[in-house]
Protein backbone atom coordinates (compact mmCIF):
# COMPACT_ATOMS: atom_id res chain seq x y z
CA UNK A 1 0.00 0.00 0.00
CA UNK A 2 2.44 2.45 -1.33
CA UNK A 3 0.23 5.28 -1.21
CA UNK A 4 -0.94 5.09 2.30
CA UNK A 5 2.89 4.91 3.39
CA UNK A 6 3.37 8.64 1.45
CA UNK A 7 0.20 9.65 3.05
CA UNK A 8 1.68 8.82 6.23
CA UNK A 9 5.19 10.00 5.46
CA UNK A 10 3.52 13.19 4.67
CA UNK A 11 1.76 13.37 8.40
CA UNK A 12 4.70 12.73 9.75
CA UNK A 13 6.58 15.82 7.80
CA UNK A 14 4.00 18.07 9.01
CA UNK A 15 4.44 16.97 12.78
CA UNK A 16 7.75 17.52 12.81
CA UNK A 17 6.79 21.22 12.15
CA UNK A 18 4.80 21.54 15.56
CA UNK A 19 6.64 18.89 18.27
CA UNK A 20 4.30 20.05 20.70
CA UNK A 21 1.71 17.73 18.75
CA UNK A 22 1.03 14.04 18.45
CA UNK A 23 -1.30 13.88 15.99
CA UNK A 24 -3.48 16.77 13.49
CA UNK A 25 -7.07 17.08 13.23
CA UNK A 26 -7.71 16.00 9.99
CA UNK A 27 -9.86 19.59 8.98
CA UNK A 28 -7.75 21.69 11.21
CA UNK A 29 -6.71 24.85 9.60
CA UNK A 30 -2.91 23.96 8.82
CA UNK A 31 -1.95 27.75 7.94
CA UNK A 32 -4.45 28.93 10.65
CA UNK A 33 -2.32 26.95 12.93
CA UNK A 34 1.38 27.60 11.38
CA UNK A 35 2.13 23.70 10.93
CA UNK A 36 2.24 25.32 7.55
CA UNK A 37 4.20 28.57 6.84
CA UNK A 38 5.58 30.57 4.02
CA UNK A 39 8.97 29.29 4.68
CA UNK A 40 8.08 25.46 4.73
CA UNK A 41 5.84 25.85 1.94
CA UNK A 42 8.34 25.14 -0.44
CA UNK A 43 10.24 22.16 1.46
CA UNK A 44 6.62 20.91 1.80
CA UNK A 45 5.81 20.82 -1.82
CA UNK A 46 9.09 18.88 -2.26
CA UNK A 47 8.02 16.10 0.09
CA UNK A 48 4.42 15.83 -1.21
CA UNK A 49 6.23 15.37 -4.67
CA UNK A 50 8.52 12.73 -2.99
CA UNK A 51 5.41 10.86 -1.59
CA UNK A 52 3.01 11.42 -4.57
CA UNK A 53 5.54 10.83 -7.18
CA UNK A 54 3.99 13.17 -9.35
CA UNK A 55 5.31 17.14 -9.95
CA UNK A 56 3.01 19.56 -8.15
CA UNK A 57 2.24 22.27 -11.16
CA UNK A 58 1.37 25.69 -9.55
CA UNK A 59 -1.13 26.36 -11.96
CA UNK A 60 -3.22 23.26 -11.17
CA UNK A 61 -3.42 23.78 -7.31
CA UNK A 62 -5.33 25.93 -5.58
CA UNK A 63 -4.57 27.41 -1.64
CA UNK A 64 -7.49 24.94 -0.60
CA UNK A 65 -5.81 21.89 -1.74
CA UNK A 66 -3.06 22.83 0.88
CA UNK A 67 -5.24 24.06 4.16
CA UNK A 68 -6.02 20.50 5.93
CA UNK A 69 -5.16 17.22 5.72
CA UNK A 70 -7.99 16.09 4.22
CA UNK A 71 -8.16 18.56 1.85
CA UNK A 72 -4.32 17.31 1.02
CA UNK A 73 -5.05 13.43 1.46
CA UNK A 74 -8.23 14.12 -1.51
CA UNK A 75 -6.19 16.34 -3.95
CA UNK A 76 -2.71 14.24 -3.93
CA UNK A 77 -3.77 11.23 -2.53
CA UNK A 78 -6.86 11.02 -4.66
CA UNK A 79 -8.78 9.54 -1.02
CA UNK A 80 -12.36 10.46 0.13
CA UNK A 81 -12.02 11.00 3.59
CA UNK B 1 12.61 86.97 5.66
CA UNK B 2 9.16 87.24 6.29
CA UNK B 3 8.27 87.36 10.11
CA UNK B 4 6.24 84.98 10.08
CA UNK B 5 8.31 81.91 8.80
CA UNK B 6 11.70 83.06 10.01
CA UNK B 7 13.25 80.10 10.12
CA UNK B 8 12.17 78.72 6.17
CA UNK B 9 14.33 81.39 4.31
CA UNK B 10 17.55 80.23 5.32
CA UNK B 11 20.10 78.07 2.56
CA UNK B 12 19.55 74.86 4.80
CA UNK B 13 15.54 74.98 4.23
CA UNK B 14 14.95 73.68 0.92
CA UNK B 15 17.62 71.44 0.55
CA UNK B 16 17.37 68.32 -1.68
CA UNK B 17 18.54 65.67 1.25
CA UNK B 18 21.12 64.01 0.40
CA UNK B 19 21.28 60.25 0.12
CA UNK B 20 25.15 59.15 -0.36
CA UNK B 21 25.61 55.64 -0.32
CA UNK B 22 21.69 55.00 1.06
CA UNK B 23 22.19 57.28 4.32
CA UNK B 24 20.12 60.05 4.26
CA UNK B 25 20.68 63.65 5.69
CA UNK B 26 17.35 65.93 5.42
CA UNK B 27 17.64 69.52 5.98
CA UNK B 28 14.94 71.67 8.66
CA UNK B 29 12.08 71.53 5.49
CA UNK B 30 12.35 68.02 5.01
CA UNK B 31 12.25 67.80 8.74
CA UNK B 32 9.40 69.78 9.79
CA UNK B 33 7.42 67.50 7.27
CA UNK B 34 8.78 64.35 8.91
CA UNK B 35 7.76 65.70 12.25
CA UNK B 36 3.65 66.47 11.07
CA UNK B 37 4.07 63.51 9.11
CA UNK B 38 4.42 61.77 12.75
CA UNK B 39 1.96 64.15 14.35
CA UNK B 40 -0.46 62.01 12.47
CA UNK B 41 0.55 58.95 12.64
CA UNK B 42 1.21 59.30 16.42
CA UNK B 43 -2.26 60.87 16.90
CA UNK B 44 -3.65 57.89 15.33
CA UNK B 45 -1.65 55.89 17.71
CA UNK B 46 -2.88 57.90 20.65
CA UNK B 47 -6.69 57.19 19.12
CA UNK B 48 -6.30 53.17 19.62
CA UNK B 49 -4.83 53.60 23.08
CA UNK B 50 -0.87 52.84 22.00
CA UNK B 51 1.68 53.46 24.39
CA UNK B 52 4.62 55.26 23.37
CA UNK B 53 7.45 53.24 23.90
CA UNK B 54 11.13 53.91 22.86
CA UNK B 55 13.51 50.97 22.44
CA UNK B 56 17.26 50.43 22.55
CA UNK B 57 19.38 51.56 19.25
CA UNK B 58 20.85 48.34 19.10
CA UNK B 59 19.54 44.29 19.31
CA UNK B 60 21.20 41.63 20.94
CA UNK B 61 21.82 38.89 18.45
CA UNK B 62 20.90 36.07 21.07
CA UNK B 63 17.21 37.75 20.98
CA UNK B 64 17.36 37.75 17.21
CA UNK B 65 17.75 33.71 17.01
CA UNK B 66 14.81 33.73 19.66
CA UNK B 67 13.01 35.09 16.42
CA UNK B 68 14.61 33.25 13.63
CA UNK B 69 15.96 36.20 12.27
CA UNK B 70 18.95 35.35 10.87
CA UNK B 71 17.00 32.39 9.17
CA UNK B 72 14.77 34.31 7.70
CA UNK B 73 16.46 37.59 6.83
CA UNK B 74 20.17 36.64 6.40
CA UNK B 75 20.43 39.46 3.14
CA UNK B 76 19.25 41.99 5.45
CA UNK B 77 21.27 42.25 8.27
CA UNK B 78 23.40 44.84 9.93
CA UNK B 79 26.05 43.64 12.60
CA UNK B 80 27.61 45.77 15.08
CA UNK B 81 31.36 44.89 16.12
CA UNK B 82 34.13 46.76 18.00
CA UNK B 83 37.71 46.91 17.41
CA UNK B 84 39.55 44.06 19.15
CA UNK B 85 41.67 44.99 21.61
CA UNK B 86 44.77 43.60 19.81
CA UNK B 87 44.10 45.67 16.92
CA UNK B 88 42.77 48.82 18.78
CA UNK B 89 46.19 50.06 19.39
CA UNK B 90 47.35 50.08 15.85
CA UNK B 91 43.77 52.51 15.16
CA UNK B 92 44.84 54.87 18.10
CA UNK B 93 48.16 55.52 16.34
CA UNK B 94 46.99 56.60 12.72
CA UNK B 95 46.88 53.23 11.75
CA UNK B 96 44.85 52.06 8.60
CA UNK B 97 42.42 54.86 7.01
CA UNK B 98 40.47 52.19 4.72
CA UNK B 99 37.19 52.42 3.84
CA UNK B 100 36.38 49.39 5.62
CA UNK B 101 37.82 47.47 8.54
CA UNK B 102 39.14 44.23 8.02
CA UNK B 103 36.98 41.58 9.83
CA UNK B 104 39.84 40.36 11.74
CA UNK B 105 40.13 43.91 13.42
CA UNK B 106 36.58 42.95 14.56
CA UNK B 107 35.12 41.67 17.76
CA UNK B 108 32.38 38.89 17.30
CA UNK B 109 29.30 40.55 16.70
CA UNK B 110 26.69 40.05 19.74
CA UNK B 111 24.67 42.84 18.30
CA UNK B 112 22.44 44.07 15.75
CA UNK B 113 20.97 47.43 14.00
CA UNK B 114 17.26 46.64 14.02
CA UNK B 115 15.60 46.00 10.88
CA UNK B 116 12.42 46.84 11.86
CA UNK B 117 10.91 48.76 14.72
CA UNK B 118 8.82 46.44 16.40
CA UNK B 119 11.00 43.34 17.27
CA UNK B 120 11.32 45.17 20.38
CA UNK B 121 8.15 45.03 21.43
CA UNK B 122 7.82 41.41 21.51
CA UNK B 123 11.04 40.93 23.09
CA UNK B 124 9.95 42.99 25.92
CA UNK B 125 6.67 41.28 26.41
CA UNK B 126 8.16 38.08 26.47
CA UNK B 127 6.56 35.79 29.22
CA UNK B 128 3.58 38.00 29.68
CA UNK B 129 -0.02 37.59 29.85
CA UNK B 130 -2.03 40.25 28.75
CA UNK B 131 -4.99 39.53 31.15
CA UNK B 132 -6.18 43.14 29.52
CA UNK B 133 -7.43 43.06 26.24
CA UNK B 134 -5.09 43.44 23.78
CA UNK B 135 -1.81 45.48 24.29
CA UNK B 136 -1.09 48.40 21.79
CA UNK B 137 2.34 50.01 21.36
CA UNK B 138 3.78 52.81 18.94
CA UNK B 139 7.60 53.21 18.73
CA UNK B 140 9.59 55.13 16.09
CA UNK B 141 13.19 53.63 15.13
CA UNK B 142 16.21 53.97 12.46
CA UNK B 143 16.21 51.15 10.93
CA UNK B 144 19.17 49.36 8.86
CA UNK B 145 18.89 46.83 5.65
CA UNK B 146 21.59 45.90 3.87
CA UNK B 147 20.43 45.99 0.03
CA UNK B 148 21.33 45.25 -3.38
CA UNK B 149 21.45 48.87 -4.28
CA UNK B 150 20.06 52.60 -3.04
CA UNK B 151 17.71 54.85 -4.33
CA UNK B 152 17.47 58.33 -2.92
CA UNK B 153 15.02 58.36 0.15
CA UNK B 154 12.64 55.80 -1.56
CA UNK B 155 15.48 52.73 -0.87
CA UNK B 156 17.60 53.81 2.07
CA UNK B 157 20.68 51.65 4.02
CA UNK B 158 19.32 53.30 7.54
CA UNK B 159 15.54 54.95 7.63
CA UNK B 160 13.12 55.68 9.68
CA UNK B 161 10.31 53.24 10.73
CA UNK B 162 7.04 54.96 12.62
CA UNK B 163 4.92 51.35 13.88
CA UNK B 164 1.62 50.91 15.59
CA UNK B 165 1.37 47.16 17.16
CA UNK B 166 -0.88 45.33 19.05
CA UNK B 167 -0.83 42.20 20.50
CA UNK B 168 -3.71 40.16 21.50
CA UNK B 169 -6.03 37.39 20.53
CA UNK B 170 -6.54 37.12 16.41
CA UNK B 171 -9.71 38.64 16.27
CA UNK B 172 -8.45 42.20 18.34
CA UNK B 173 -4.98 41.72 15.91
CA UNK B 174 -7.38 41.53 12.42
CA UNK B 175 -9.66 44.38 13.59
CA UNK B 176 -6.32 46.36 13.95
CA UNK B 177 -5.43 45.70 10.78
CA UNK B 178 -8.80 46.24 9.39
CA UNK B 179 -8.79 49.75 11.25
CA UNK B 180 -6.06 50.91 10.26
CA UNK B 181 -6.48 49.28 6.47
CA UNK B 182 -9.58 51.91 6.52
CA UNK B 183 -8.00 55.30 8.48
CA UNK B 184 -4.80 54.98 6.08
CA UNK B 185 -6.95 54.74 2.76
CA UNK B 186 -9.29 57.13 3.69
CA UNK B 187 -6.41 59.69 4.92
CA UNK B 188 -4.18 59.12 1.71
CA UNK B 189 -7.79 59.68 -0.28
CA UNK B 190 -7.98 62.65 1.41
CA UNK B 191 -4.44 63.67 0.90
CA UNK B 192 -4.93 62.98 -2.31
CA UNK B 193 -1.73 61.13 -2.70
CA UNK B 194 -2.62 58.27 -5.44
CA UNK B 195 -2.05 54.35 -3.82
CA UNK B 196 -2.60 51.01 -3.89
CA UNK B 197 -3.09 48.37 -1.45
CA UNK B 198 -0.83 45.36 -2.68
CA UNK B 199 -0.91 41.85 -1.08
CA UNK B 200 3.53 41.83 -0.57
CA UNK B 201 5.11 38.07 -0.95
CA UNK B 202 7.32 36.49 0.67
CA UNK B 203 10.62 36.59 -1.14
CA UNK B 204 12.09 33.53 -0.92
CA UNK B 205 9.71 32.52 -3.49
CA UNK B 206 9.64 33.29 -6.95
CA UNK B 207 8.28 31.53 -9.34
CA UNK B 208 5.52 33.40 -10.51
CA UNK B 209 2.03 30.79 -10.40
CA UNK B 210 3.81 29.66 -6.79
CA UNK B 211 3.93 33.69 -5.89
CA UNK B 212 0.06 34.08 -6.42
CA UNK B 213 -0.43 30.57 -4.62
CA UNK B 214 1.63 32.01 -1.87
CA UNK B 215 -0.44 34.94 -1.07
CA UNK B 216 -3.76 33.73 -1.17
CA UNK B 217 -2.28 30.54 0.75
CA UNK B 218 -0.26 32.98 3.31
CA UNK B 219 -1.36 36.52 3.59
CA UNK B 220 0.80 38.46 6.08
CA UNK B 221 1.44 41.59 4.37
CA UNK B 222 -0.43 44.35 2.59
CA UNK B 223 1.62 47.31 1.42
CA UNK B 224 0.37 50.97 0.45
CA UNK B 225 2.07 51.56 -2.93
CA UNK B 226 2.69 54.68 -4.39
CA UNK B 227 4.09 55.16 -8.21
CA UNK B 228 3.29 51.39 -8.68
CA UNK B 229 6.74 50.42 -6.39
CA UNK B 230 7.03 52.46 -3.74
CA UNK B 231 5.86 50.69 -0.12
CA UNK B 232 5.08 53.61 1.52
CA UNK B 233 3.04 52.06 5.06
CA UNK B 234 2.49 48.55 5.29
CA UNK B 235 -0.29 45.79 7.27
CA UNK B 236 1.84 42.59 8.83
CA UNK B 237 -0.49 40.03 10.58
CA UNK B 238 2.37 37.42 11.80
CA UNK B 239 -0.57 35.24 13.31
CA UNK B 240 1.19 33.98 16.89
CA UNK B 241 4.55 33.53 15.81
CA UNK B 242 6.18 36.33 18.06
CA UNK B 243 3.66 34.87 20.40
CA UNK B 244 4.79 31.89 20.59
CA UNK B 245 8.85 32.69 20.08
CA UNK B 246 8.22 34.66 23.48
CA UNK B 247 5.71 33.37 25.47
CA UNK B 248 3.22 36.06 25.31
CA UNK B 249 -0.06 35.17 26.29
CA UNK B 250 -4.00 35.93 25.88
CA UNK B 251 -5.98 35.77 29.49
CA UNK B 252 -7.04 31.83 27.99
CA UNK B 253 -3.79 31.25 28.30
CA UNK B 254 -3.06 30.54 24.42
CA UNK B 255 0.12 32.21 22.46
CA UNK B 256 -1.06 35.60 20.97
CA UNK B 257 -1.56 37.10 17.91
CA UNK B 258 0.55 40.10 16.94
CA UNK B 259 0.47 42.57 14.08
CA UNK B 260 2.01 45.96 13.40
CA UNK B 261 1.32 48.96 11.02
CA UNK B 262 4.35 50.23 9.37
CA UNK B 263 5.42 53.69 8.19
CA UNK B 264 8.59 54.68 6.06
CA UNK B 265 8.80 58.08 6.96
CA UNK B 266 11.69 59.07 4.43
CA UNK B 267 9.53 56.95 1.74
CA UNK B 268 6.58 59.57 2.66
CA UNK B 269 8.73 62.39 2.19
CA UNK B 270 9.81 60.89 -1.20
CA UNK B 271 6.12 60.20 -2.56
CA UNK B 272 4.71 63.61 -1.38
CA UNK B 273 7.61 65.32 -3.20
CA UNK B 274 7.25 63.66 -5.93
CA UNK B 275 3.92 63.85 -6.34
CA UNK B 276 2.41 67.44 -5.56
CA UNK B 277 5.88 69.25 -6.63
CA UNK B 278 5.22 71.55 -3.41
CA UNK B 279 8.31 73.02 -1.06
CA UNK B 280 8.53 70.71 2.44
CA UNK B 281 6.42 73.53 4.50
CA UNK B 282 3.80 73.86 1.85
CA UNK B 283 3.64 69.75 2.08
CA UNK B 284 3.52 69.86 5.70
CA UNK B 285 0.50 72.40 5.82
CA UNK B 286 -1.42 69.97 3.44
CA UNK B 287 -0.42 66.79 5.79
CA UNK B 288 -1.82 68.70 8.31
CA UNK B 289 -4.86 70.00 6.54
CA UNK B 290 -5.98 66.22 5.93
CA UNK B 291 -5.40 64.87 9.24
CA UNK B 292 -7.84 67.33 10.91
CA UNK B 293 -11.54 66.34 11.50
Amino acid sequence: MSTVTGFDAVIQYLLTKRPDLTSIDPDLDLVENRILDSLGFVNFLYVLEEQTGEEILMENVTPSDFRTINSIRKRFFHESE
Amino acid sequence: MSPSSPVSAGPEAGRTPSTRGGLATLGPGALRLRATLEGVFTGWAAEVGADAVQYPPLMRVEDLHRLDYFQNFPQLAILGAALTEEAAPEYATGGPREASLPAGHLTEASYALPSAACYNVYLDLAGRTLTEGPHKVTTVATCFRRETHYDALRRLLGFSMREIVCVGTKDEVLAHLELFRKKITGYLSELGLPVEIEAATDPFFDASAGRALMAQLFPVKEEFVFDGSLAIGSLNFHRNFFGERCEIRTADGEPAFTGCVAFGLERWISALTSHFGLTEDELADRVLAAGRP
